[in-house]
């Protein structure tokens, strides 16, 4: 057996450099401009703000003045804190950056490498479609059997709001449509009676597929304006995908969940078929903003770069 | 047309999701007799992959099998980020925590010592009680540890309760009711989702007839 030398490592280290340089030329290309944001996040700030964050897989840091940080899990939250505070009217701004995340997990502390873009100030239906695109150039680019996921936070969460969980509660039923686990979920939904919502809550995992099927399934449940929204945004976002040619990679997924509580409208997911794990990942997400400042339009998504590479790598791609 | 790949448990609850396969019409060639554990059902575009029963959901989460056949009971002590698309009729049990017949165990200061094949649940289920334990991990004859006192309770699947029983042992507390599910690997289902659903809508109509 071989194992790895220093020329190995030089040489994948290489190529993860060619490998972020290819993407920031794309980004370039796109007028999108490279910030550096800090490492540091301050602990009780970011727990509040991101509720579904499991806090033991955060990594922490103790000041000097005996206050806790942790280093960032998520570059988003960090950017949008200096941002937002700051913010000047008419603004548009289209961001990139390449930098580290940091997660504690059962065999140490693991640094993930993330490119991600932000795009800020600029009308909702616009920036979906321009970032969307984006994600599925990026997609694209390597693969021709790829998925693009997309859901809707506003459909879901106003749907959840027709009922009165707990916080253990709700806590459940994320983690049984996260699953997918749908027999339980109808039992676990029985008792709480709202039967309308309950009838919608119990198949909304069957809510999948193109966008036409994913209307025709829907029909017209909404049970409230929050859910209309959700689902009319979709449509009108598909529309203009639909002329791009690049629809038919996007699959509907009403039931989907974002791994951090801040998005709000459109969310997705970037699958390849020969990795098992997400490549992209981002959704709007407006409210941040408003946790420090004004409210700004905000949309973005983060490429997994380490994946990208290690599936590149393997079939020699790259 | 891409393969599914099922991961199928050895054991009983492996004979029994065969069956069940095979009632749907796939997997005819499997025969668990024999040593192979791989068999092509070519027609169907199926390979079935025969695993010891607590590395279904390992293989289902790697990606390397599409789905699987796995018991609540592993699924939760595992913790696995995976699908749990289907509650199957089969591997129906309970999860129960037992102690020595008419023994006062209970003593609420101390520390519960606890013997079993699962220790997450059981630190979870203890640790949303408030109750402080500590855990001995075994990996079979649970039973025999409160009797040779390594541990007070023992936590562990009851099916009948006779082994319980046969040991002088009794329930204290049922934890939860298990049963197996159909799970399946997430990247694998956002690809091939028609077919998974295929196959699990075909058992389904089966398990319908069964109950009718």
């Amino acid at each position: 057996m071989k194992f790895l030398r220093i020329q190995d490592e030089i040489e994948f280290s290489e190529k993860r450099y060619k490998l972020k340089r290819d993407i920031e030329n794309l980004l370039l290309s796109k007028d999108y401009k490279n910030i550096e944001p800090s490492i540091f996040e301050d602990y009780e700030e970011f727990i509040s703000v991101n509720k579904r964050v499991e806090k033991n897989t955060t990594v922490k840091v103790l000041n000097g003045n005996g206050k806790i940080s942790i280093l960032r899990p998520d570059v988003t939250t960090n950017l949008i804190r200096n941002f937002a505070s700051k913010w000047e009217e008419n603004l548009k701004l289209k961001l990139f950056y390449y930098s580290k995340i940091f997660k504690n997990s059962k065999l140490g502390t693991k640094e993930v490498r993330q490119m991600g873009i932000e795009y800020l100030g600029e009308k909702e239906i616009k920036a979906d479609v321009e970032v969307i695109n984006l994600a599925l150039t990026v997609l694209s680019k390597y693969r021709e059997n790829y998925i693009l996921e997309m859901g809707s936070s506003d459909f879901l969460n106003g749907l959840l709001r027709e009922f009165y969980f707990s916080e253990d509660e709700y806590k459940k039923i994320i983690e049984l449509i996260y699953r997918k686990n749908s027999d339980d979920l109808k039992i676990y939904v029985s008792q709480f009676g709202r039967i309308e919502a309950a009838e919608t809550l119990k198949n909304i995992l069957e809510v999948q597929g193109s966008y036409k099927e994913v209307k025709s399934i829907i029909k017209n449940m909404y049970l409230n304006k929050q859910m209309k929204k959700g689902i009319e945004e979709l449509g009108i976002i598909n529309n203009y995908l639909e002329k791009t040619g690049l629809a038919d990679w996007i699959q509907y997924d009403l039931s989907m969940i974002a791994e951090f509580g801040y998005y709000a409208g459109v969310i997705f997911k970037g699958y390849f078929s020969d990795s098992n794990r997400e490549i992209i990942k981002g959704g709007r997400y407006d409210s941040l903003t408003q946790e420090f400042g004004d409210r700004i339009p905000a949309i973005g998504f983060s490429i997994e770069l380490d994946e990208l590479l290690k599936v590149l790598y393997r079939k020699g791609e790259i | 047309m891409s393969n599914i790949t099922v991961a199928i448990p050895k054991g009983r609850l492996g004979e029994q999701s065969i069956e069940l396969f095979k009632s749907i019409g796939v997997g005819k060639k499997i025969n668990t007799k024999s040593r192979k554990l791989i068999f092509k059902d070519e027609k169907n575009n199926i390979i079935f992959i025969l695993l010891k029963n607590s590395d279904v959901i390992t293989y289902v989460e790697n990606g390397v099998a599409d789905i699987g056949i796995a018991g609540r009971d592993m699924i939760m002590e595992k913790e696995a980020d995976i699908y749990q698309l289907h509650n199957l009729n089969l591997g129906k049990c309970k999860m129960s925590i037992a102690g020595i017949k008419g023994q006062e165990v209970f003593k609420k200061d101390m520390i519960l010592r606890v013997a079993t094949k699962f220790p997450k649940i059981s630190k979870n289920y203890f640790g949303k009680k408030g109750q402080k334990i500590k855990l001995i991990k075994l990996n079979g004859s649970i039973e025999l540890a409160p009797l040779v006192g390594l541990s007070d309770v023992i936590v562990d699947l009851v099916e009948t309760g006779n082994t319980l029983k046969a040991n002088g042992l009794e329930i204290l507390e049922d934890m939860y009711k298990i049963n197996a599910q159909i799970i399946s690997n997430k990247i694998s289902y956002k690809f091939k989702r028609k077919r998974i659903k295929e196959i699990i809508g075909k058992i389904k109509e089966i398990e319908e007839e069964k109950y009718d």
